[in-house]
């Protein structure tokens, strides 16, 4: 029993030994190559790159350095889709995967695990070249021609429906229904335009119903289900101001609103225009659009002209520039922390809410009361 | 069928970005003066079980 205690205490002094000599002799690129995959077993793709890449640069460790890197490249080019939340494939390592591998089998041509991850590797890249919903030409012919319509005022309008109709049967997004509402009103033709953008919802709610299973998180699904009605809702809201009917223009901008969240330009633009045609408060609509990315830039132009001529209490002309930028900037910054926040501790905003008899309900009306506010969804 | 408690209708995304939520279901208890005191975001590990929910009420209910 002791002589057994004795002997097993030496193995594992031994054990210690022989460990602690093994890393005195790893070199610094070996050193590297063990941080580099550590790195990449937690998912920490940039400084597990920059490790390995260190150590491809050593004749020592270039082998098994690249086959590591081809291997992370491989991940991120074809198979980290939705792996953690948000996540997407990144097309551009792919280039890089296949790249990596091939030098690792340079440096040693008979390293079995390389070959077999290039073969992987080569075999995403043909699946790739067989690729069934990369645009068609035909499509892209057909976007071109229906796009050629934004420049063509004198364009007959039987012309312009028809190109809408070629596109629309080519394939079934509702692109062409909403580029072809917006060349319509262009041409002075509301009502037909307002006929295209509601087409434009029953093709976008059934793109998507046909693609379901494409979005993977049901909020996905949600969000582009909001922004096809939005989109319609904006043009059909935009021909009714051209229309002059600004009731029906304001109801219909201000769902776009809703369903858009308040974070598109067009429609930001659209509602400042209603509010000043109505002499309303419009500077806030013209600011929210200019806060936002996108927009075509005569748009924006004229977004900042309205600003300048706004009736009203605003910034001196001289200072509006200085004054739109730090307007600008706190915008996007109260919309970023806006998207961090959480309610805890703040009054519950007010939610327009209908019961499922049509009536309106008002949560101010529960006020002395705890409550529990549970949001679902059937689906 | 009939709920025992207020059911009604709300615009995903409006929803979405009034209360600051991006997962469905999620909960929100709300004391006595309208302030939100504890939120519950998605489908929680231990789910929303009855004695869970109860706690977090009756905890709101004895709020001084």
């Amino acid at each position: 029993m002791r002589n057994n205690t004795v002997h097993k205490g030496f193995v594992m002094a031994a054990v210690v030994v022989v460990t602690f000599v093994g890393l005195l002799a790893q070199s610094p690129a070996r050193q590297q190559l063990a941080r580099g995959n550590a790195l990449w077993d937690q998912r920490l793709a940039n400084s597990a790159i920059a490790a390995l890449e260190a150590a491809a640069r050593d004749r020592g460790t270039a082998s098994e350095a690249y086959e590591a890197l081809g291997r992370l490249y491989t991940f991120k080019g074809w198979l980290q889709d939705n792996v953690f939340p948000g996540w997407h494939d990144e097309p551009e390592y792919r280039e890089k995967a296949l790249a990596a591998l091939k030098a690792s089998l340079a440096a040693d041509p008979t390293r079995a695990s390389a070959q077999e991850a290039l073969r992987v590797a080569e075999g995403f890249a043909a699946a790739d070249k067989i690729d069934p919903a990369a645009p068609r030409p035909e499509v892209r012919a057909l976007d071109v021609k229906l796009q050629s319509y934004q420049t063509t005022p004198d364009a007959p309008v039987s012309d312009i429906v028809a190109a809408i109709e070629a596109r629309a049967k080519a394939q079934a997004d509702p692109a062409p229904y909403f580029t072809g509402a917006q060349i319509l009103i262009d041409h002075g033709e509301y009502d037909r335009a307002i006929a295209m953008a509601q087409r434009g919802v029953a093709a976008s709610d059934r793109f998507i119903d046909e693609n379901l299973s494409a979005y993977r998180m049901a909020g996905k699904s949600q969000g582009s289900y909001a922004r096809g009605r939005g989109t319609a809702a904006d043009l059909v809201g935009w021909a009714l101001f051209l229309k002059k009917d600004y009731a029906a223009a304001a109801a219909k901008l201000e769902e776009a609103e809703r369903l858009l969240q308040g974070l598109d330009f067009a429609n930001e633009f659209h509602l400042g225009e209603l509010a000043r045609m109505q002499r309303r408060p419009a500077r806030d609509y013209y600011v929210n659009a200019l806060s936002l990315a996108g927009g075509p830039a005569p748009l924006r132009q004229r977004a900042t002209e309205a600003l300048a001529h706004l009736e009203g209490p605003g910034p001196v002309p001289t200072e509006l520039d200085a004054w739109l930028e730090a307007e600008l900037s706190r915008r996007r910054d109260q919309r970023k922390a806006a998207a961090l926040e959480s309610l805890v501790d703040r009054p519950l905003p007010k939610l327009t809410l209908t019961t499922v008899d049509g009536k309106p309900y008002d949560t101010a009306g529960l006020r002395g009361k705890v409550l529990l506010l549970n949001f679902f969804a059937s689906w | 069928m009939k709920f025992p408690f207020p059911v009604a209708r709300a615009a995903a995304g409006q929803a979405e970005q009034v209360m600051g939520f991006d997962n469905i279901p999620s909960t929100f208890y709300v004391d006595r003066e309208g302030i939100v005191r504890y939120e519950a975001g998605g489908s929680e590990s231990h789910g929303d079980s009855p004695s869970r929910v109860s706690w977090l009420i009756d905890q709101l209910a004895h709020r001084q």
